[in-house]
């Protein structure tokens, strides 16, 4: 199975995936990241844009040998090799599966935050996004509208 | 005074050491002990996000600057990425990005001081360079991998802006890439290399203690660039420094080379080690030639320890995987 995301989806999905963007229901205060039309919790529609910290613990992994990779990260398993993919509860709540990096032997309940990486490149387009790396404790950004 | 309000740096966690080189290039590489290595799923944008993540959050940055040798497209504006991960930009984000030489850096940081006393508002100066994976091999041999970041606000509490004085002229020496290619090269006449240097290092540095009124002996730091040692300790005694004054804050040995990251990472290390009063003169030179000299004096923020925070737990990495990573296999 395939990870391509096209360059539509990927402009419409930027600010989840580089900025961290979720949605926080005005009735529930339920988070939901990536952000979606209605609240996974109460089913309210309305929903308030919300940055989330990133930081979060690691529940589950596995990892990628480089011959079951997506075709989409080949550039990336030629020059790394295989990689880790972890599922990470962030600490507003929401769970979501990312890449792990910098991490050769991953623990579950380790803490992790997100960073900046490149996911790949297709049709000559560079796709960023966010991957997970391990939380030493260093200072993150404050949790804002 | 506007001036520096904080700072920070970010390092790929692989390393490639003197040791490894040694074991199998036969020699060190001279004065590096370490380097960086930066990883498939990073280039200069995801170092430069992550340098300015080491910032506290600021949400009301009124300029942005990014400076890179090695962004990932040569025609696009690009610090849109950095701005979305900062959670900042739209409309009222001024922004500027300098590509074109090592001198990058400090025609960023140049631009926001001017752009922070204009406007009223912070502004971030991001520098992120990482190795070419193609041209010279002694030259891509030296080139690391990291950036730094800087903000630029009206009360500049690590440390204050005094001055500044430029140089510029046509004098082709060191290194250049050809329109069209994307190999680094190397004009490899080390005499000439170094003579171009220290004009264009001069050439900014004594305008500006003649306009201060001062000389070096007044600086307790010179801050280059990430140069090779011969080179760097030329430039600091063309202008009338000592290698006490630039060695220090000289961060090559822990990084290598990292073009327009590498002035102002040796300023974060200056930062790191200044007392509150201690002048410092950095100065940004870019191969062609040109040259950046700024005055700061040391605020009591300084001494945060970012560079060694930075390049802490490093992992080793082994000669093939480096050269895996790094694209030249």
């Amino acid at each position: 199975m395939g990870a391509h995301v096209s360059v539509p989806m990927y402009r419409r999905t930027l600010a989840a995936r580089v900025g961290l963007e979720g949605r926080r229901c005005d009735r529930c205060s339920a988070v939901s990241f990536p952000p979606r039309g209605a609240c996974g919790q109460c089913r309210g529609r309305s929903l308030t844009p919300v940055r989330l910290s990133g930081v979060g613990t690691l529940q589950a992994w596995t990892y990628i040998t480089a011959a079951g990779a997506p075709p989409e990260f080949a550039a990336q398993v030629r020059r790394d090799g295989g990689y880790h993919v972890g599922l990470v509860a962030l600490q507003e709540g929401p769970r979501v599966a990312g890449q792990l990096v910098d991490v050769s032997d991953p623990e579950i309940g380790q803490p992790v935050r997100a960073v900046v990486r490149r996911l790949y490149e297709e049709e000559g387009v560079v796709r960023y996004g966010f991957k997970f790396a391990p939380h030493m404790g260093e200072q993150l950004p404050a949790e804002g509208v | 005074m506007v001036g520096l309000a904080a700072y920070g740096c970010y390092f790929p966690a692989a390393r490639l050491t003197a040791a490894e080189t040694e074991r199998v290039w036969g020699s060190p590489i001279a004065d590096l002990d370490s380097k960086p290595v930066a990883a498939a799923d990073e280039d200069a944008l995801t170092l430069a996000a992550a340098a300015a993540a080491t910032i506290d959050g600021d949400a009301a940055l009124g300029s942005m600057s990014l400076a890179s040798t090695t962004l990932p497209y040569r025609r696009r504006v690009q610090i849109g990425v950095l701005a979305r991960a900062l959670r900042s930009g739209g409309d009222s984000l001024f922004t500027t990005e300098h590509t074109t030489s090592a001198r990058a850096g400090t025609e960023a940081l140049a631009v926001q001081l001017l752009a922070v006393r204009a406007s009223g508002r912070s502004g971030m100066v991001v520098a992120a360079d990482v190795a070419s994976p193609t041209g010279d091999a002694h030259r891509a041999a030296v080139l690391g991998a990291g950036a730094v970041a800087l903000l630029v606000a009206e009360d500049g509490a690590v440390a204050t802006f005094e001055a500044s004085a430029h140089h510029v002229a046509e004098d082709p020496g060191l290194d250049f890439v050809p329109a069209g290619e994307s190999a680094l090269q190397d004009v490899q006449v080390s005499g000439y290399t170094q003579e171009a240097l220290g004009a264009a290092v001069r050439g900014a540095v004594e305008p500006l203690l003649h306009r201060l009124g001062r000389t070096p002996s007044d600086y307790r730091f010179l801050v280059l660039g990430t140069m090779p040692g011969r080179l760097l300790d030329a430039a600091a005694r063309g202008c009338g420094f000592t290698r006490e004054q630039s060695r220090p804050v000289w961060a090559f040995p822990s990084t290598g080379d990292l073009g327009a990251a590498g002035a102002l990472t040796n300023l974060a290390l200056a930062l790191d080690t200044a007392e509150p009063g201690d002048r410092i003169l950095l100065v940004g030179y870019g191969a062609g030639s040109g040259a950046d000299a700024l005055s700061f004096t040391a605020g009591e923020s300084a001494g945060r320890g970012a560079v060694a925070r930075a390049l802490a737990g490093g992992r080793p990495v082994d000669a093939l995987t480096y050269l895996r990573m790094t694209g030249r296999i």
